[in-house]
């Protein structure tokens, strides 16, 4: 989900090619990544990728085989997980299900009729994140030797902390919530490669670096007048005000400069008073601005990568076609045993 | 305001491939005394510098020091439309944001003008005062087309080539790799100048080497300087005149820790 901020964050943002990430450390929001691949990595009638005993595997097959295109480019994912959600994100989560309950059994009734199209947009609204798909996925990073670091509560709140304290160089989500939480640099198209239909082909989107600092400066606005605005609009942890989007939230802050002002001045849109309980309000903004984060993570230094582990967790037990896994770790074998490429950076110190 | 000229348009032609190959858009520096241009390449692995002073160029006009943004590529493919004996003519004026760039036939009127839009380009310090500073064991210099063949020997093999000089033997080129393995050598006297004070060993990245050595056609000398496990240093003197340098960042053999043996089984 996230704050929907696409129009306003245009101008801050660059493209950025594998190349330029080259030796970085990426932070990658692991519960964002994992939903985007299960909704992704299906069947042409929307049935996800699953092992004999039934257990779906989709999220296991995008983290495989895109962990070691990272790799191969000499870039260092870090995967950071959720912790306990919020008291706020409860609320919404709630919402969510019910909607996904909605899109599922429309998806099963797509697929009894036979169309295959109807079948698959709803089967991608279905995605459903449980603890042992979160446990597999831990499992297989650990014996690819990449780091995980897990968060006690958000793990944007978490990257945007490794991220200002130097430690990696980038998040990578496709929310815009790590902003809000007031992450430097964000990394959007990174974790999953996302393409887009033209003419019949689909085309690779690019990698997309947005800078906080300079989205703040195109606004002209502060951090806290951000999240206000998420707050207006629409975040993880509050709904947001009806009818309200991002050119209006922008317009109504760049006025009254605060939602404060906004209520006390008792505000219209579209003929109705914005009416918001500050106290409520206040413990959203409290969330970005002081989220429960871990000081002492492990290292974030890559580990060596287990074969044979791998070779039997994803083959034996998960049911992956033992040569597509066999040629990967192939490639995965080559990185390791080459001498490295190193920066020129090293030597400039 | 700038307008430089060259008789030849070969040689320019033969920079910009060369630096085009290793980088996509960069700031071109126009001084009242010099051309220079300062660069890495997306991955920061190899850093390259052109210099050119005024009286290098046939003709070289600037009242004012001028920085313009240019994508290379697109630079490259307009002066590869230039003929053998073009002069090529590189004219700036700042209230058009663009570059015009001129190539005439010698004796003859025909005249063909292209214009390059210019780019807004965020240019990076690189603070390489470190790296100046490196005191190397071994320079020499070497006619190019050496290094151009030991290349695409090593080629068959491997994306490395490792170059070792001794002060005693003189230079060994080598790439292994799954089928085999080679060796280029070259004894003292067949470098050019030799100062090899201990024995230095480094390995390179060849399709780095390949882009850098573009230059080979255009160039009148090579110094290298080598030290273990740092950046190859090479000088390019151009033909009539000029500079370019580069700096290549080595490939390491990775530190093994013992970890493995504690694992748990």
């Amino acid at each position: 989900m996230g704050v929907k901020i696409s129009e306003l964050v245009r101008e801050a943002k660059r493209i950025i090619t594998f190349e330029n990430l080259f030796n970085k450390k990426i932070a990658i929001d692991a519960f964002n990544t994992l939903y985007q691949f299960l909704a992704i990595i299906r069947q042409q009638d929307g049935t996800p990728l699953k092992d004999y005993q039934g257990n779906i595997t989709s999220h296991l097959s995008g983290l495989f085989y895109r962990t070691i295109n990272f790799l191969e480019a000499n870039i260092h994912p870090i995967y950071v997980f959720d912790g306990k959600p919020s008291n706020l994100k409860l609320e919404i989560i709630r919402e969510r299900k019910e909607r996904k309950l909605e899109a599922k059994g429309r998806m099963e009734e797509a697929q009894l009729k036979g169309d295959l199209v109807e079948a698959r947009k709803f089967a991608q609204a279905t995605s459903k994140l449980d603890e042992k798909m979160i446990e597999d996925s831990k499992i297989l990073l650990n014996y690819l030797g990449v780091p995980v670091v897990q968060a006690p509560s958000e793990g944007e709140a978490q990257i945007a902390y490794m991220v200002n304290n130097g430690d990696v160089w980038a998040s990578a989500s496709q929310d815009y919530d790590t902003l809000l939480f007031g992450a430097k640099r964000l990394l959007r198209n990174f974790a999953v490669t996302r393409s887009r239909k033209v003419r019949e082909t689909s085309v690779n989107l690019d990698i997309e670096w947005i800078l906080l600092s300079k989205l703040l400066e195109n606004l002209n606005i502060k951090r806290e007048q951000l999240i206000e605005m998420g707050i207006l609009i629409g975040t993880d942890f509050y709904e947001g005000v009806t009818g309200i989007g991002e050119k209006t939230a922008y317009s109504l802050i760049k006025k009254h400069n605060s939602i404060e002002e906004i209520v006390a001045k008792k505000v219209k849109i579209r003929g109705q008073i914005i009416e918001l309980d500050l106290d409520l309000i206040e413990k959203v903004k409290d969330l970005f601005l002081n989220p429960s984060i871990e000081e002492n993570y492990q290292s974030l230094d890559k580990g060596k990568p287990n074969f044979d582990k791998i070779e039997d967790f994803l083959i034996n037990k998960h049911n992956f076609s033992e040569s597509r896994v066999k040629n990967a770790l192939e490639r995965l074998k080559k990185i390791e045993s080459a001498k490295k490429q190193t920066s020129l950076e090293q030597f400039f110190k | 305001m700038f307008k430089i000229k060259l008789e030849n348009s070969r040689i320019l032609r033969g920079i910009i491939e060369a630096l085009a190959s290793i980088i996509d858009e960069t700031e071109f520096i126009i001084t009242t005394t010099e051309l220079s241009i300062r660069a890495m390449d997306p991955s920061r692995i190899c850093l390259l510098q052109l210099s050119m002073a005024k009286q290098d160029f046939d003709e070289y006009e600037c009242d004012k020091d001028t920085k313009i943004g240019l994508n290379l590529e697109d630079l490259d493919k307009i002066l590869k439309r230039s003929s053998a004996g073009d002069s090529v003519e590189l004219i700036f004026e700042p209230d058009t944001q663009k570059l015009k760039i001129k190539m005439k036939q010698h004796k003859s009127t025909k005249v063909r003008t292209f214009s390059l839009a210019l780019l807004d380009i965020e240019m990076e310090d690189i603070p390489m005062e470190n790296l100046l500073k490196l005191e190397y064991n071994a320079d020499w210099s070497m006619d190019p087309v050496f290094f151009v063949e030991a290349i695409k020997d090593a080629e068959i093999y491997s994306e490395i080539l490792t170059i070792k000089a001794e002060e005693d033997k003189g230079l060994l080129f080598s790439s292994v790799g799954q089928i085999g393995e080679m060796e280029y050598e070259l004894a003292l006297d067949d470098l050019l100048e030799k100062n090899i004070k201990a024995i230095s060993k480094g390995s390179y990245s060849l399709q780095f080497l390949k882009s850098i050595l573009k230059i080979e056609n255009i160039t009148e000398k090579l110094t290298i300087s080598l030290k273990d496990d740092h950046p190859l240093k090479l000088i390019f003197n151009i033909l009539e005149g000029g500079t370019i340098s580069y700096f290549l960042a080595p490939r390491v053999e990775e530190i093994e820790f013992e970890e493995e043996d504690l694992e748990e089984y």
